[in-house]
């Protein structure tokens, strides 16, 4: 080559690759717009399912938030109007317990009413919550417990929903919440995990599935988030595990509903939170579909090296833990004589 | 990795559930080959005597305890109860290895599902396994028994497609179990192992095939499997190795090293090779088999229609 052509080449050889990059971050499609369309979010009185729909209301949406409690649902409606952006927004709540088929149908009827009996455009289902403790003091009642508020309390809503979306023909989004506990565990979350998993296992049978439809499929995997569930969690926590996530930091549920909100609007599938988050995701993917395959390979091979260097750091607490813990189960009677 | 000895099934109690038929048996089988005590459970009378006479055939040494108990052990009280007969012929000792071979699939759309039949794909696939894993656990604790418990998942822990969304989940929160498990029940020094076996050819196989989406049947046309034989002996080196995540196949292999995560892998070399081709393979595959879905979906709405559930 002549050259007068090198320089231009050189310049086009590096850029060139990094416009296409972006543009393909940027460019490919439009952004998921809230704005008039109607949003239920269960769980949608505490935590990240508050904070998503402040954030939903913001960004002008009709927002419909489903919860059990009524006086918590009253405290979380009147913090939505706070942000009410227009007078047309529809915002309201329901009380109903959606980890059951009949009702999550009462609780989706319910809303579509002030709609004119048309199904929301997108669901949310933040409802979920966490009970960690060993797994020899479970029983088959605790551990469905825990499955119905892991995994019952958004798959049979997504049943619903769904139903109801290809019936009308609403071409929506299922956005469903797991954890970073649905990407790896730890002794403790024998009955929180499994529902986790499960989630994941449903929401990568619905992507493919909704194919069918047009009806997209998202899934979070926050980590830790500071909300009044995560006092009432580390209340009954071992604590084996508590030392463990001694050095862990975690998120509020503002910022969670933030990356999440963000993480549709990109049209990403896993949706994670954070540098950990990211990590596990890249590492767990195997034939999800990958949001950027570029930064994946990073996130994977930081995975590759430091992933197995925290485990077993994780291991090595658990078994310096052995004698205190037989000492723990010799108390509640669990086991009996010395050992 | 695994430099130590490897585990030797020989003159161990094996608790094997799903023991009367397809890879259950098949494992049983190989443990009585191997001179390993085997009680096998299930819930048909009629198909474990018929196991029973098998397995004798297997039978190494004349000093070998090989029975057949029928339980239902999808509930905590019926492993326990199975738990408790098996142990008998031992003077109450608990069986060391647990086995879990208990389940089924059957794949359907998404939108056919109610509350129960979830409830069902998730008997089946998890708590069919689940209880029995919690009550061998808390006797192998109460009695300082170090023995090992091993759940059979499937490939559809790695990933997941349209048909199987009763099934999935179940085969994922399994994942999730073991994975907890293996960090948790190193307080009692109890192994926990954890195999994916793709498509089995048994005639559990066959049931699931009559049910089954057309759009699955036409995804999975071009699939292999594995003969239960095959997928037992897989199980048995996995664990012999003291491997936590067993797989069986290339296609097992692959999604294993590319969704491993922090798990304890095998062979940190192998994985690499294994996650490297799958980076590149398994999207390739995952858009052909989205193409082949959107490809279906006149057909489906034919099919919607046809069965009521949308207006004609």
């Amino acid at each position: 080559m002549q050259s007068t052509a090198l320089v231009p080449a050189l310049i086009l050889g590096a850029v060139l690759p990094i416009v296409v990059f972006l543009s393909k971050m940027f460019f490919t499609s439009k952004k998921w717009d809230p704005r008039g369309k109607h949003c239920f979010v269960t769980g949608g009185s505490s935590g990240a399912g508050l904070a998503l729909a402040v954030l939903l209301v913001k960004r002008g949406a009709h927002v419909s938030i489903v919860a059990r409690n009524e006086e918590r649902l009253q405290k979380a409606l009147a913090e939505l109007e706070k942000h009410r952006q227009t007078s047309e927004q529809i915002i309201k709540s329901y009380s109903f317990a959606v980890n059951s088929e009949a009702g999550s149908a009462a609780a989706v009827k319910a809303a579509s009413e002030a709609h004119g009996g048309r199904c929301p455009d997108a669901f949310f289902f933040c409802a979920g919550a966490s009970r960690p403790q060993f797994w020899v003091e479970q029983t088959e009642q605790l551990m469905r417990e825990d499955m119905d508020a892991t995994y019952g309390a958004q798959a049979y809503t997504a049943l619903v929903a769904s139903r109801e979306m290809v019936k009308q023909g609403v071409k929506g989004k299922l956005v469903f919440v797991s954890s970073v506990l649905g990407y790896f565990s730890i002794v403790g979350y024998s009955t929180y995990s499994p529902g986790k998993f499960a989630i994941r296992g449903l929401a990568e049978a619905l992507q493919s599935e909704f194919k069918l439809y047009d009806i997209d499929v998202h899934i979070a995997f926050p980590g830790t988030i500071f909300s009044p569930g995560y006092e009432q969690e580390n209340k009954v926590k071992p604590k084996i595990t508590l030392k463990i996530e001694e050095t862990d930091g975690g998120s509020t549920p503002e910022y969670v509903a933030e990356t999440i909100l963000k993480g549709i609007q990109k049209g990403k599938f896993h949706i994670t939170v954070d540098f950990i988050g990211n990590v596990f995701r890249a590492s767990t993917a195997g034939s999800s579909p990958r949001n950027s395959y570029i930064t994946d390979l990073f996130y994977g091979l930081v995975g590759y090296i430091a992933l197995p260097i925290w485990r077993n750091s994780v291991d090595a607490t658990v078994l310096s833990h052995r004698q205190e813990h037989h000492e723990y189960l010799r108390q509640k009677g669990i086991i009996r004589e010395e050992r | 990795m695994f430099f130590g000895k490897k585990w030797d099934p020989r003159g161990r109690h094996c608790f094997i559930t799903g023991g009367s038929s397809g890879t259950g048996l098949a494992l049983a089988i190989i443990l009585a080959r191997n001179g390993a005590d085997v009680s096998i459970v299930a819930r048909n009378e009629k198909r474990l005597r018929e196991a029973l006479e098998i397995l004798e055939e297997a039978r190494e040494n004349g000093g070998q305890v090989l029975r057949a108990y029928a339980y239902a052990v999808d509930s905590e009280a019926g492993s326990q109860a199975a738990l408790k007969a098996a142990s008998e012929p031992f003077g109450g000792r608990c069986p060391e290895a647990l086995f879990l071979c208990a389940g089924a699939a059957r794949p359907s759309y998404w939108v056919e599902q109610t509350e129960d039949t979830l409830k069902q794909g998730m008997q089946t696939s998890y708590w069919a396994q689940a209880y029995t894993a919690l009550a061998g656990s808390k006797e192998m604790v109460k009695q300082g028994v170090k023995g090992k418990i091993v759940f059979v998942s499937s490939v559809l822990a790695f990933f997941s497609m349209v048909g199987y969304s009763p099934y999935s989940p179940g085969k994922f929160a399994l994942r999730g179990l073991a994975e907890s498990l293996q960090s948790e029940l190193q307080l009692y020094e109890i192994d926990v192992h954890i195999s994916f076996p793709p498509t089995i050819f048994t005639p559990g196989y066959q049931e699931e095939n009559k049910t089954k989406p057309s759009i699955t049947l036409k995804i999975e046309e071009t699939d292999g499997g594995l003969t239960p034989e095959q997928v037992a002996a897989g199980i048995y080196k996995g664990v012999q190795s003291g491997d936590f995540h067993i797989t069986t196949g290339w296609i097992g292999d692959t999604f294993r090293a590319s969704t491993a995560g922090s798990s304890p892998r095998n062979s940190y070399m192998w994985d690499a090779l294994y996650a490297a081709w799958g980076y590149v393979f398994l999207p390739a595959w995952r858009k052909t088999v989205d193409w082949q879905v959107q490809q279906h979906r006149e057909e489906h709405y034919e099919y919607l229609r046809n069965c009521g559930f949308l207006a004609m």
